[in-house]
């Protein structure tokens, strides 16, 4: 019945059957005496490294199927989801890559965190490919529990159980109303498939008042609060500064790089391909406006560097639900850009905070006088920060210049305009890193430890790409083109 | 209908002693009964599947943990000698509400309240429902959870798999810190031998 279907899903298979083996190898050995409990934190994060390449290699050459409804109109795989997944898995990579020296430094002998790394990676995967609205709540709810788990993995420190719980609290919460979101619409329309709600929404008009179709109405307004929290937009935004700042760097990483793609990608394949309709788009425009003015206006005041970067993130969903509230096809482009440039930044500037590590590298106003003390680093750092702003040619400017320009194309001149008014009001706290570094002379000079080998190679692979991204924009212009296309006809 | 009405009235009488408990203890006792005669009665209706996630879900997740919470919580027997008419008028409001909104439901055409009877003696027909081959419930649900949709199925017991190691992840401590007794060695001390006088004073 489903033979041809396993050779699709191929790469999944191989990443979910690695990861149990790499747990059945972590428990099983730790735990022997004759071996004198091995801490195996670094085999298991190298090993997982490994398997989440060998998935990429599937990935990307040789699957036979390219486009196909799998598993019984569960799963779906075309261009869309084939790009996003290599992204999803090489921006896991990168993760994986910039932890390695981390468990080293800390002393922290837990391989389970690969581990539940990993699984939340092959639920991202499914999330990316869901195709029905229970195969999508099930990717979901796989990936929160891994990173309720995670967030609170450092069992010593308070801020991270104190995150873990409120994660776990708020995220139960926010699991509920997306259920209940998706219940609302199999009770009023009978389908959960996304392709047969497509067809059922097509051309009908969902009115607030309207007798036959409030019901449905709610359901896609609480679908949609329920991927809002999820992405941490604005009005569900409160739990992301804490739970960042309190979880581990390495997982503070992880949260504000890879679920970003998948949501977004499900987000997507739900809003626009299932219930393209006007109705959820003012909704979007107004979470786009708060999220951007938030970004801008709250990370002003933090001192705290995890803090800082946790507004940021909440900033950049709201440039990016620029092009997501558009609709169009432009739209869902520039946001495919923009996540792009976003995932290239973050993995940029999180491989600095966690190589930056005397004791630990928590205020904005630790950095002073890095110019002096590591100049290459403070210039990495500026050129990042000056991306994260906008300045032109970066690679960051690039991402807003399209998303702008999908807004205006659309009509929503308000986005645009107060767009490019929070990106000049957030240059402020960008730019602040900056002075510090350069300009500021500390008390107390603070000298790091220098870095390891690996993550001064994705240093200098993401500088690049955000230096020179300019130069030569047009594969990912095509690829994001195509991925915007198989989504939309 | 006798059972239905052994059911249903037992789940009443059990929930007016779940609030009349003086103990919490048997006041959740009683809860555990009110769910298992609801399942007796969701079974009557046929809905064999709800029954046992009744059973499952609230008896074997919920009441317990509700229990283990009183039980920790170590409260005394509560004095519970408050004028139960206080709460009358909020609580028979709500009750009214509750009651004319099953009506609303049960008015509705969802349910014949009355059996119709159709005379069937001058017409002999086919009944094609009769020679439908029916499944109950957990036939179906199982038929198609693991053929059509046993991706779905396997992703379950991937998030059961994530709940297992997390809960072993966040709970075991695997640092030398921790002292653990060593079951075999406490039991076999002679404690003759354990304190020795080593020299003489």
């Amino acid at each position: 019945m489903f033979e041809h279907d396993f050779l699709a899903l191929f790469p999944e298979i191989f990443l979910i059957n690695a990861t149990i083996i790499l747990l059945i190898y972590g428990v099983v050995f730790s735990t022997s005496k004759k071996y004198d409990y091995p801490p195996l934190v670094c085999n298991v994060s190298w090993l997982g490294l490994l398997s989440v390449l060998i998935t990429i290699l599937l990935l990307a050459s040789s699957t036979p199927l390219t486009v196909a409804n799998l598993f019984y109109n569960n799963l779906i795989i075309d261009h869309f989801t084939y790009f996003c997944q290599i992204f999803l898995l090489v921006s896991t990579a990168s993760t994986i890559v910039m932890c390695l020296g981390y468990f080293k430094e800390e002393s922290l002998n837990a391989f389970e965190s690969i581990i539940l790394i990993l699984l939340s990676t092959c639920s991202m995967l499914f999330m990316i490919s869901a195709y029905d609205l229970i195969a999508m709540y099930l990717a979901i709810e796989l990936q929160s529990l891994c990173f309720y788990v995670i967030a609170a993995s450092k069992r010593d420190s308070e801020f991270s159980t104190e995150a873990g719980l409120k994660y776990f609290i708020l995220g139960a919460f926010s699991s509920g109303i997306l259920l209940f979101g998706c219940s609302m619409i199999y009770g009023f329309t009978g389908v959960t498939n996304f392709e047969e709600l497509a067809k059922i929404f097509t051309g009908y008009e969902i009115t607030l008042f309207g007798a036959q179709s409030s019901g449905i109405f709610m359901g896609i307004l609480f679908i949609a609060v329920g991927f809002l929290f999820k992405i941490t937009a604005v009005p569900f935004h409160m739990w992301a500064p804490d739970v960042y700042e309190g979880s581990p760097t390495l997982v503070t990483a992880f949260f504000s790089i890879a679920p970003k793609i998948s949501i977004l990608a499900n987000m997507v394949r739900v809003f626009i391909y299932s219930f393209y309709d006007p109705t959820w788009q003012q909704l979007f425009f107004f979470c786009s406006i708060a999220s951007m003015i938030l970004g801008a206006l709250a990370a002003m005041a933090q001192n705290k560097v995890k803090r800082l970067l946790a507004y940021s993130s909440i900033g950049h969903v709201g440039y990016l639900f620029i092009g997501f509230s558009c609709g169009t096809i432009e739209g869902i482009q520039s946001l495919l850009i923009g996540v792009f440039i976003y995932v290239l930044m973050t993995i940029n500037v999180f491989a600095i905070v966690l190589a930056l590590r005397q004791n630990r590298f928590k205020y904005i106003a630790d950095l002073g006088a890095l110019a002096k003390t590591n100049p290459i680093l403070a210039i990495t750092l500026s050129i990042t920060m000056f991306s994260y702003a906008g300045i032109p040619p970066l690679a960051g400017f690039c991402s807003k210049f399209y998303l702008f320009f999908a807004a205006l194309g659309c009509g929503a001149y308000l986005l645009a305009l107060i767009g490019v008014v929070t990106s000049v009001i957030s240059c402020f706290y960008y730019i602040r890193f900056v002075k510090i570094m350069y300009f500021d002379t500390p008390k107390k000079w603070i000298l790091y430890k220098p870095m390891d080998r690996e993550k001064s190679l994705l240093l200098a692979i993401t500088l690049f790409l955000i230096s020179f991204f300019f130069l030569y924009p047009s594969p990912l212009f095509l690829v994001s083109h195509q991925m915007a296309l198989s989504l939309c006809l | 209908m006798i059972l239905f009405s052994v059911f249903s009235s037992i789940a009443l009488v059990s929930s007016v002693m779940v609030i009349r408990a003086k103990n919490p203890v048997h006041s959740v006792l009683f809860f555990i009964l009110v769910f298992f005669n609801t399942s007796g009665l969701l079974v009557l209706l046929g809905l064999d599947f709800f029954a046992m996630i009744f059973l499952v879900v609230y008896v074997g997740a919920i009441a317990v943990l509700f229990l283990f919470v009183v039980m920790m919580l170590n409260i005394k027997i509560a004095e519970i000698h408050e004028n139960v008419l206080r709460y009358l008028p909020v609580g028979g409001i709500i009750g009214v509400i509750f009651l004319l909104e099953i009506f609303f439901i049960v008015d509705n055409d969802y349910i014949p309240i009355l059996p119709t009877k159709l005379s069937t003696t001058y017409l002999t027909y086919t009944v094609y429902a009769e020679k439908i081959q029916s499944w109950t419930n957990l036939e179906t649900l199982g038929n198609l959870l693991y053929t059509t949709y046993f991706v779905l199925f396997l992703v379950s017991s991937l998030i059961l798999l994530v709940a297992m190691i997390g809960a072993i992840v966040l709970t075991m401590h695997k640092t030398t810190q921790v002292k653990r007794q060593d079951v075999f060695r406490q039991n076999a001390i002679d404690f003759k031998n354990t304190i020795k006088k080593i020299r003489d004073i």
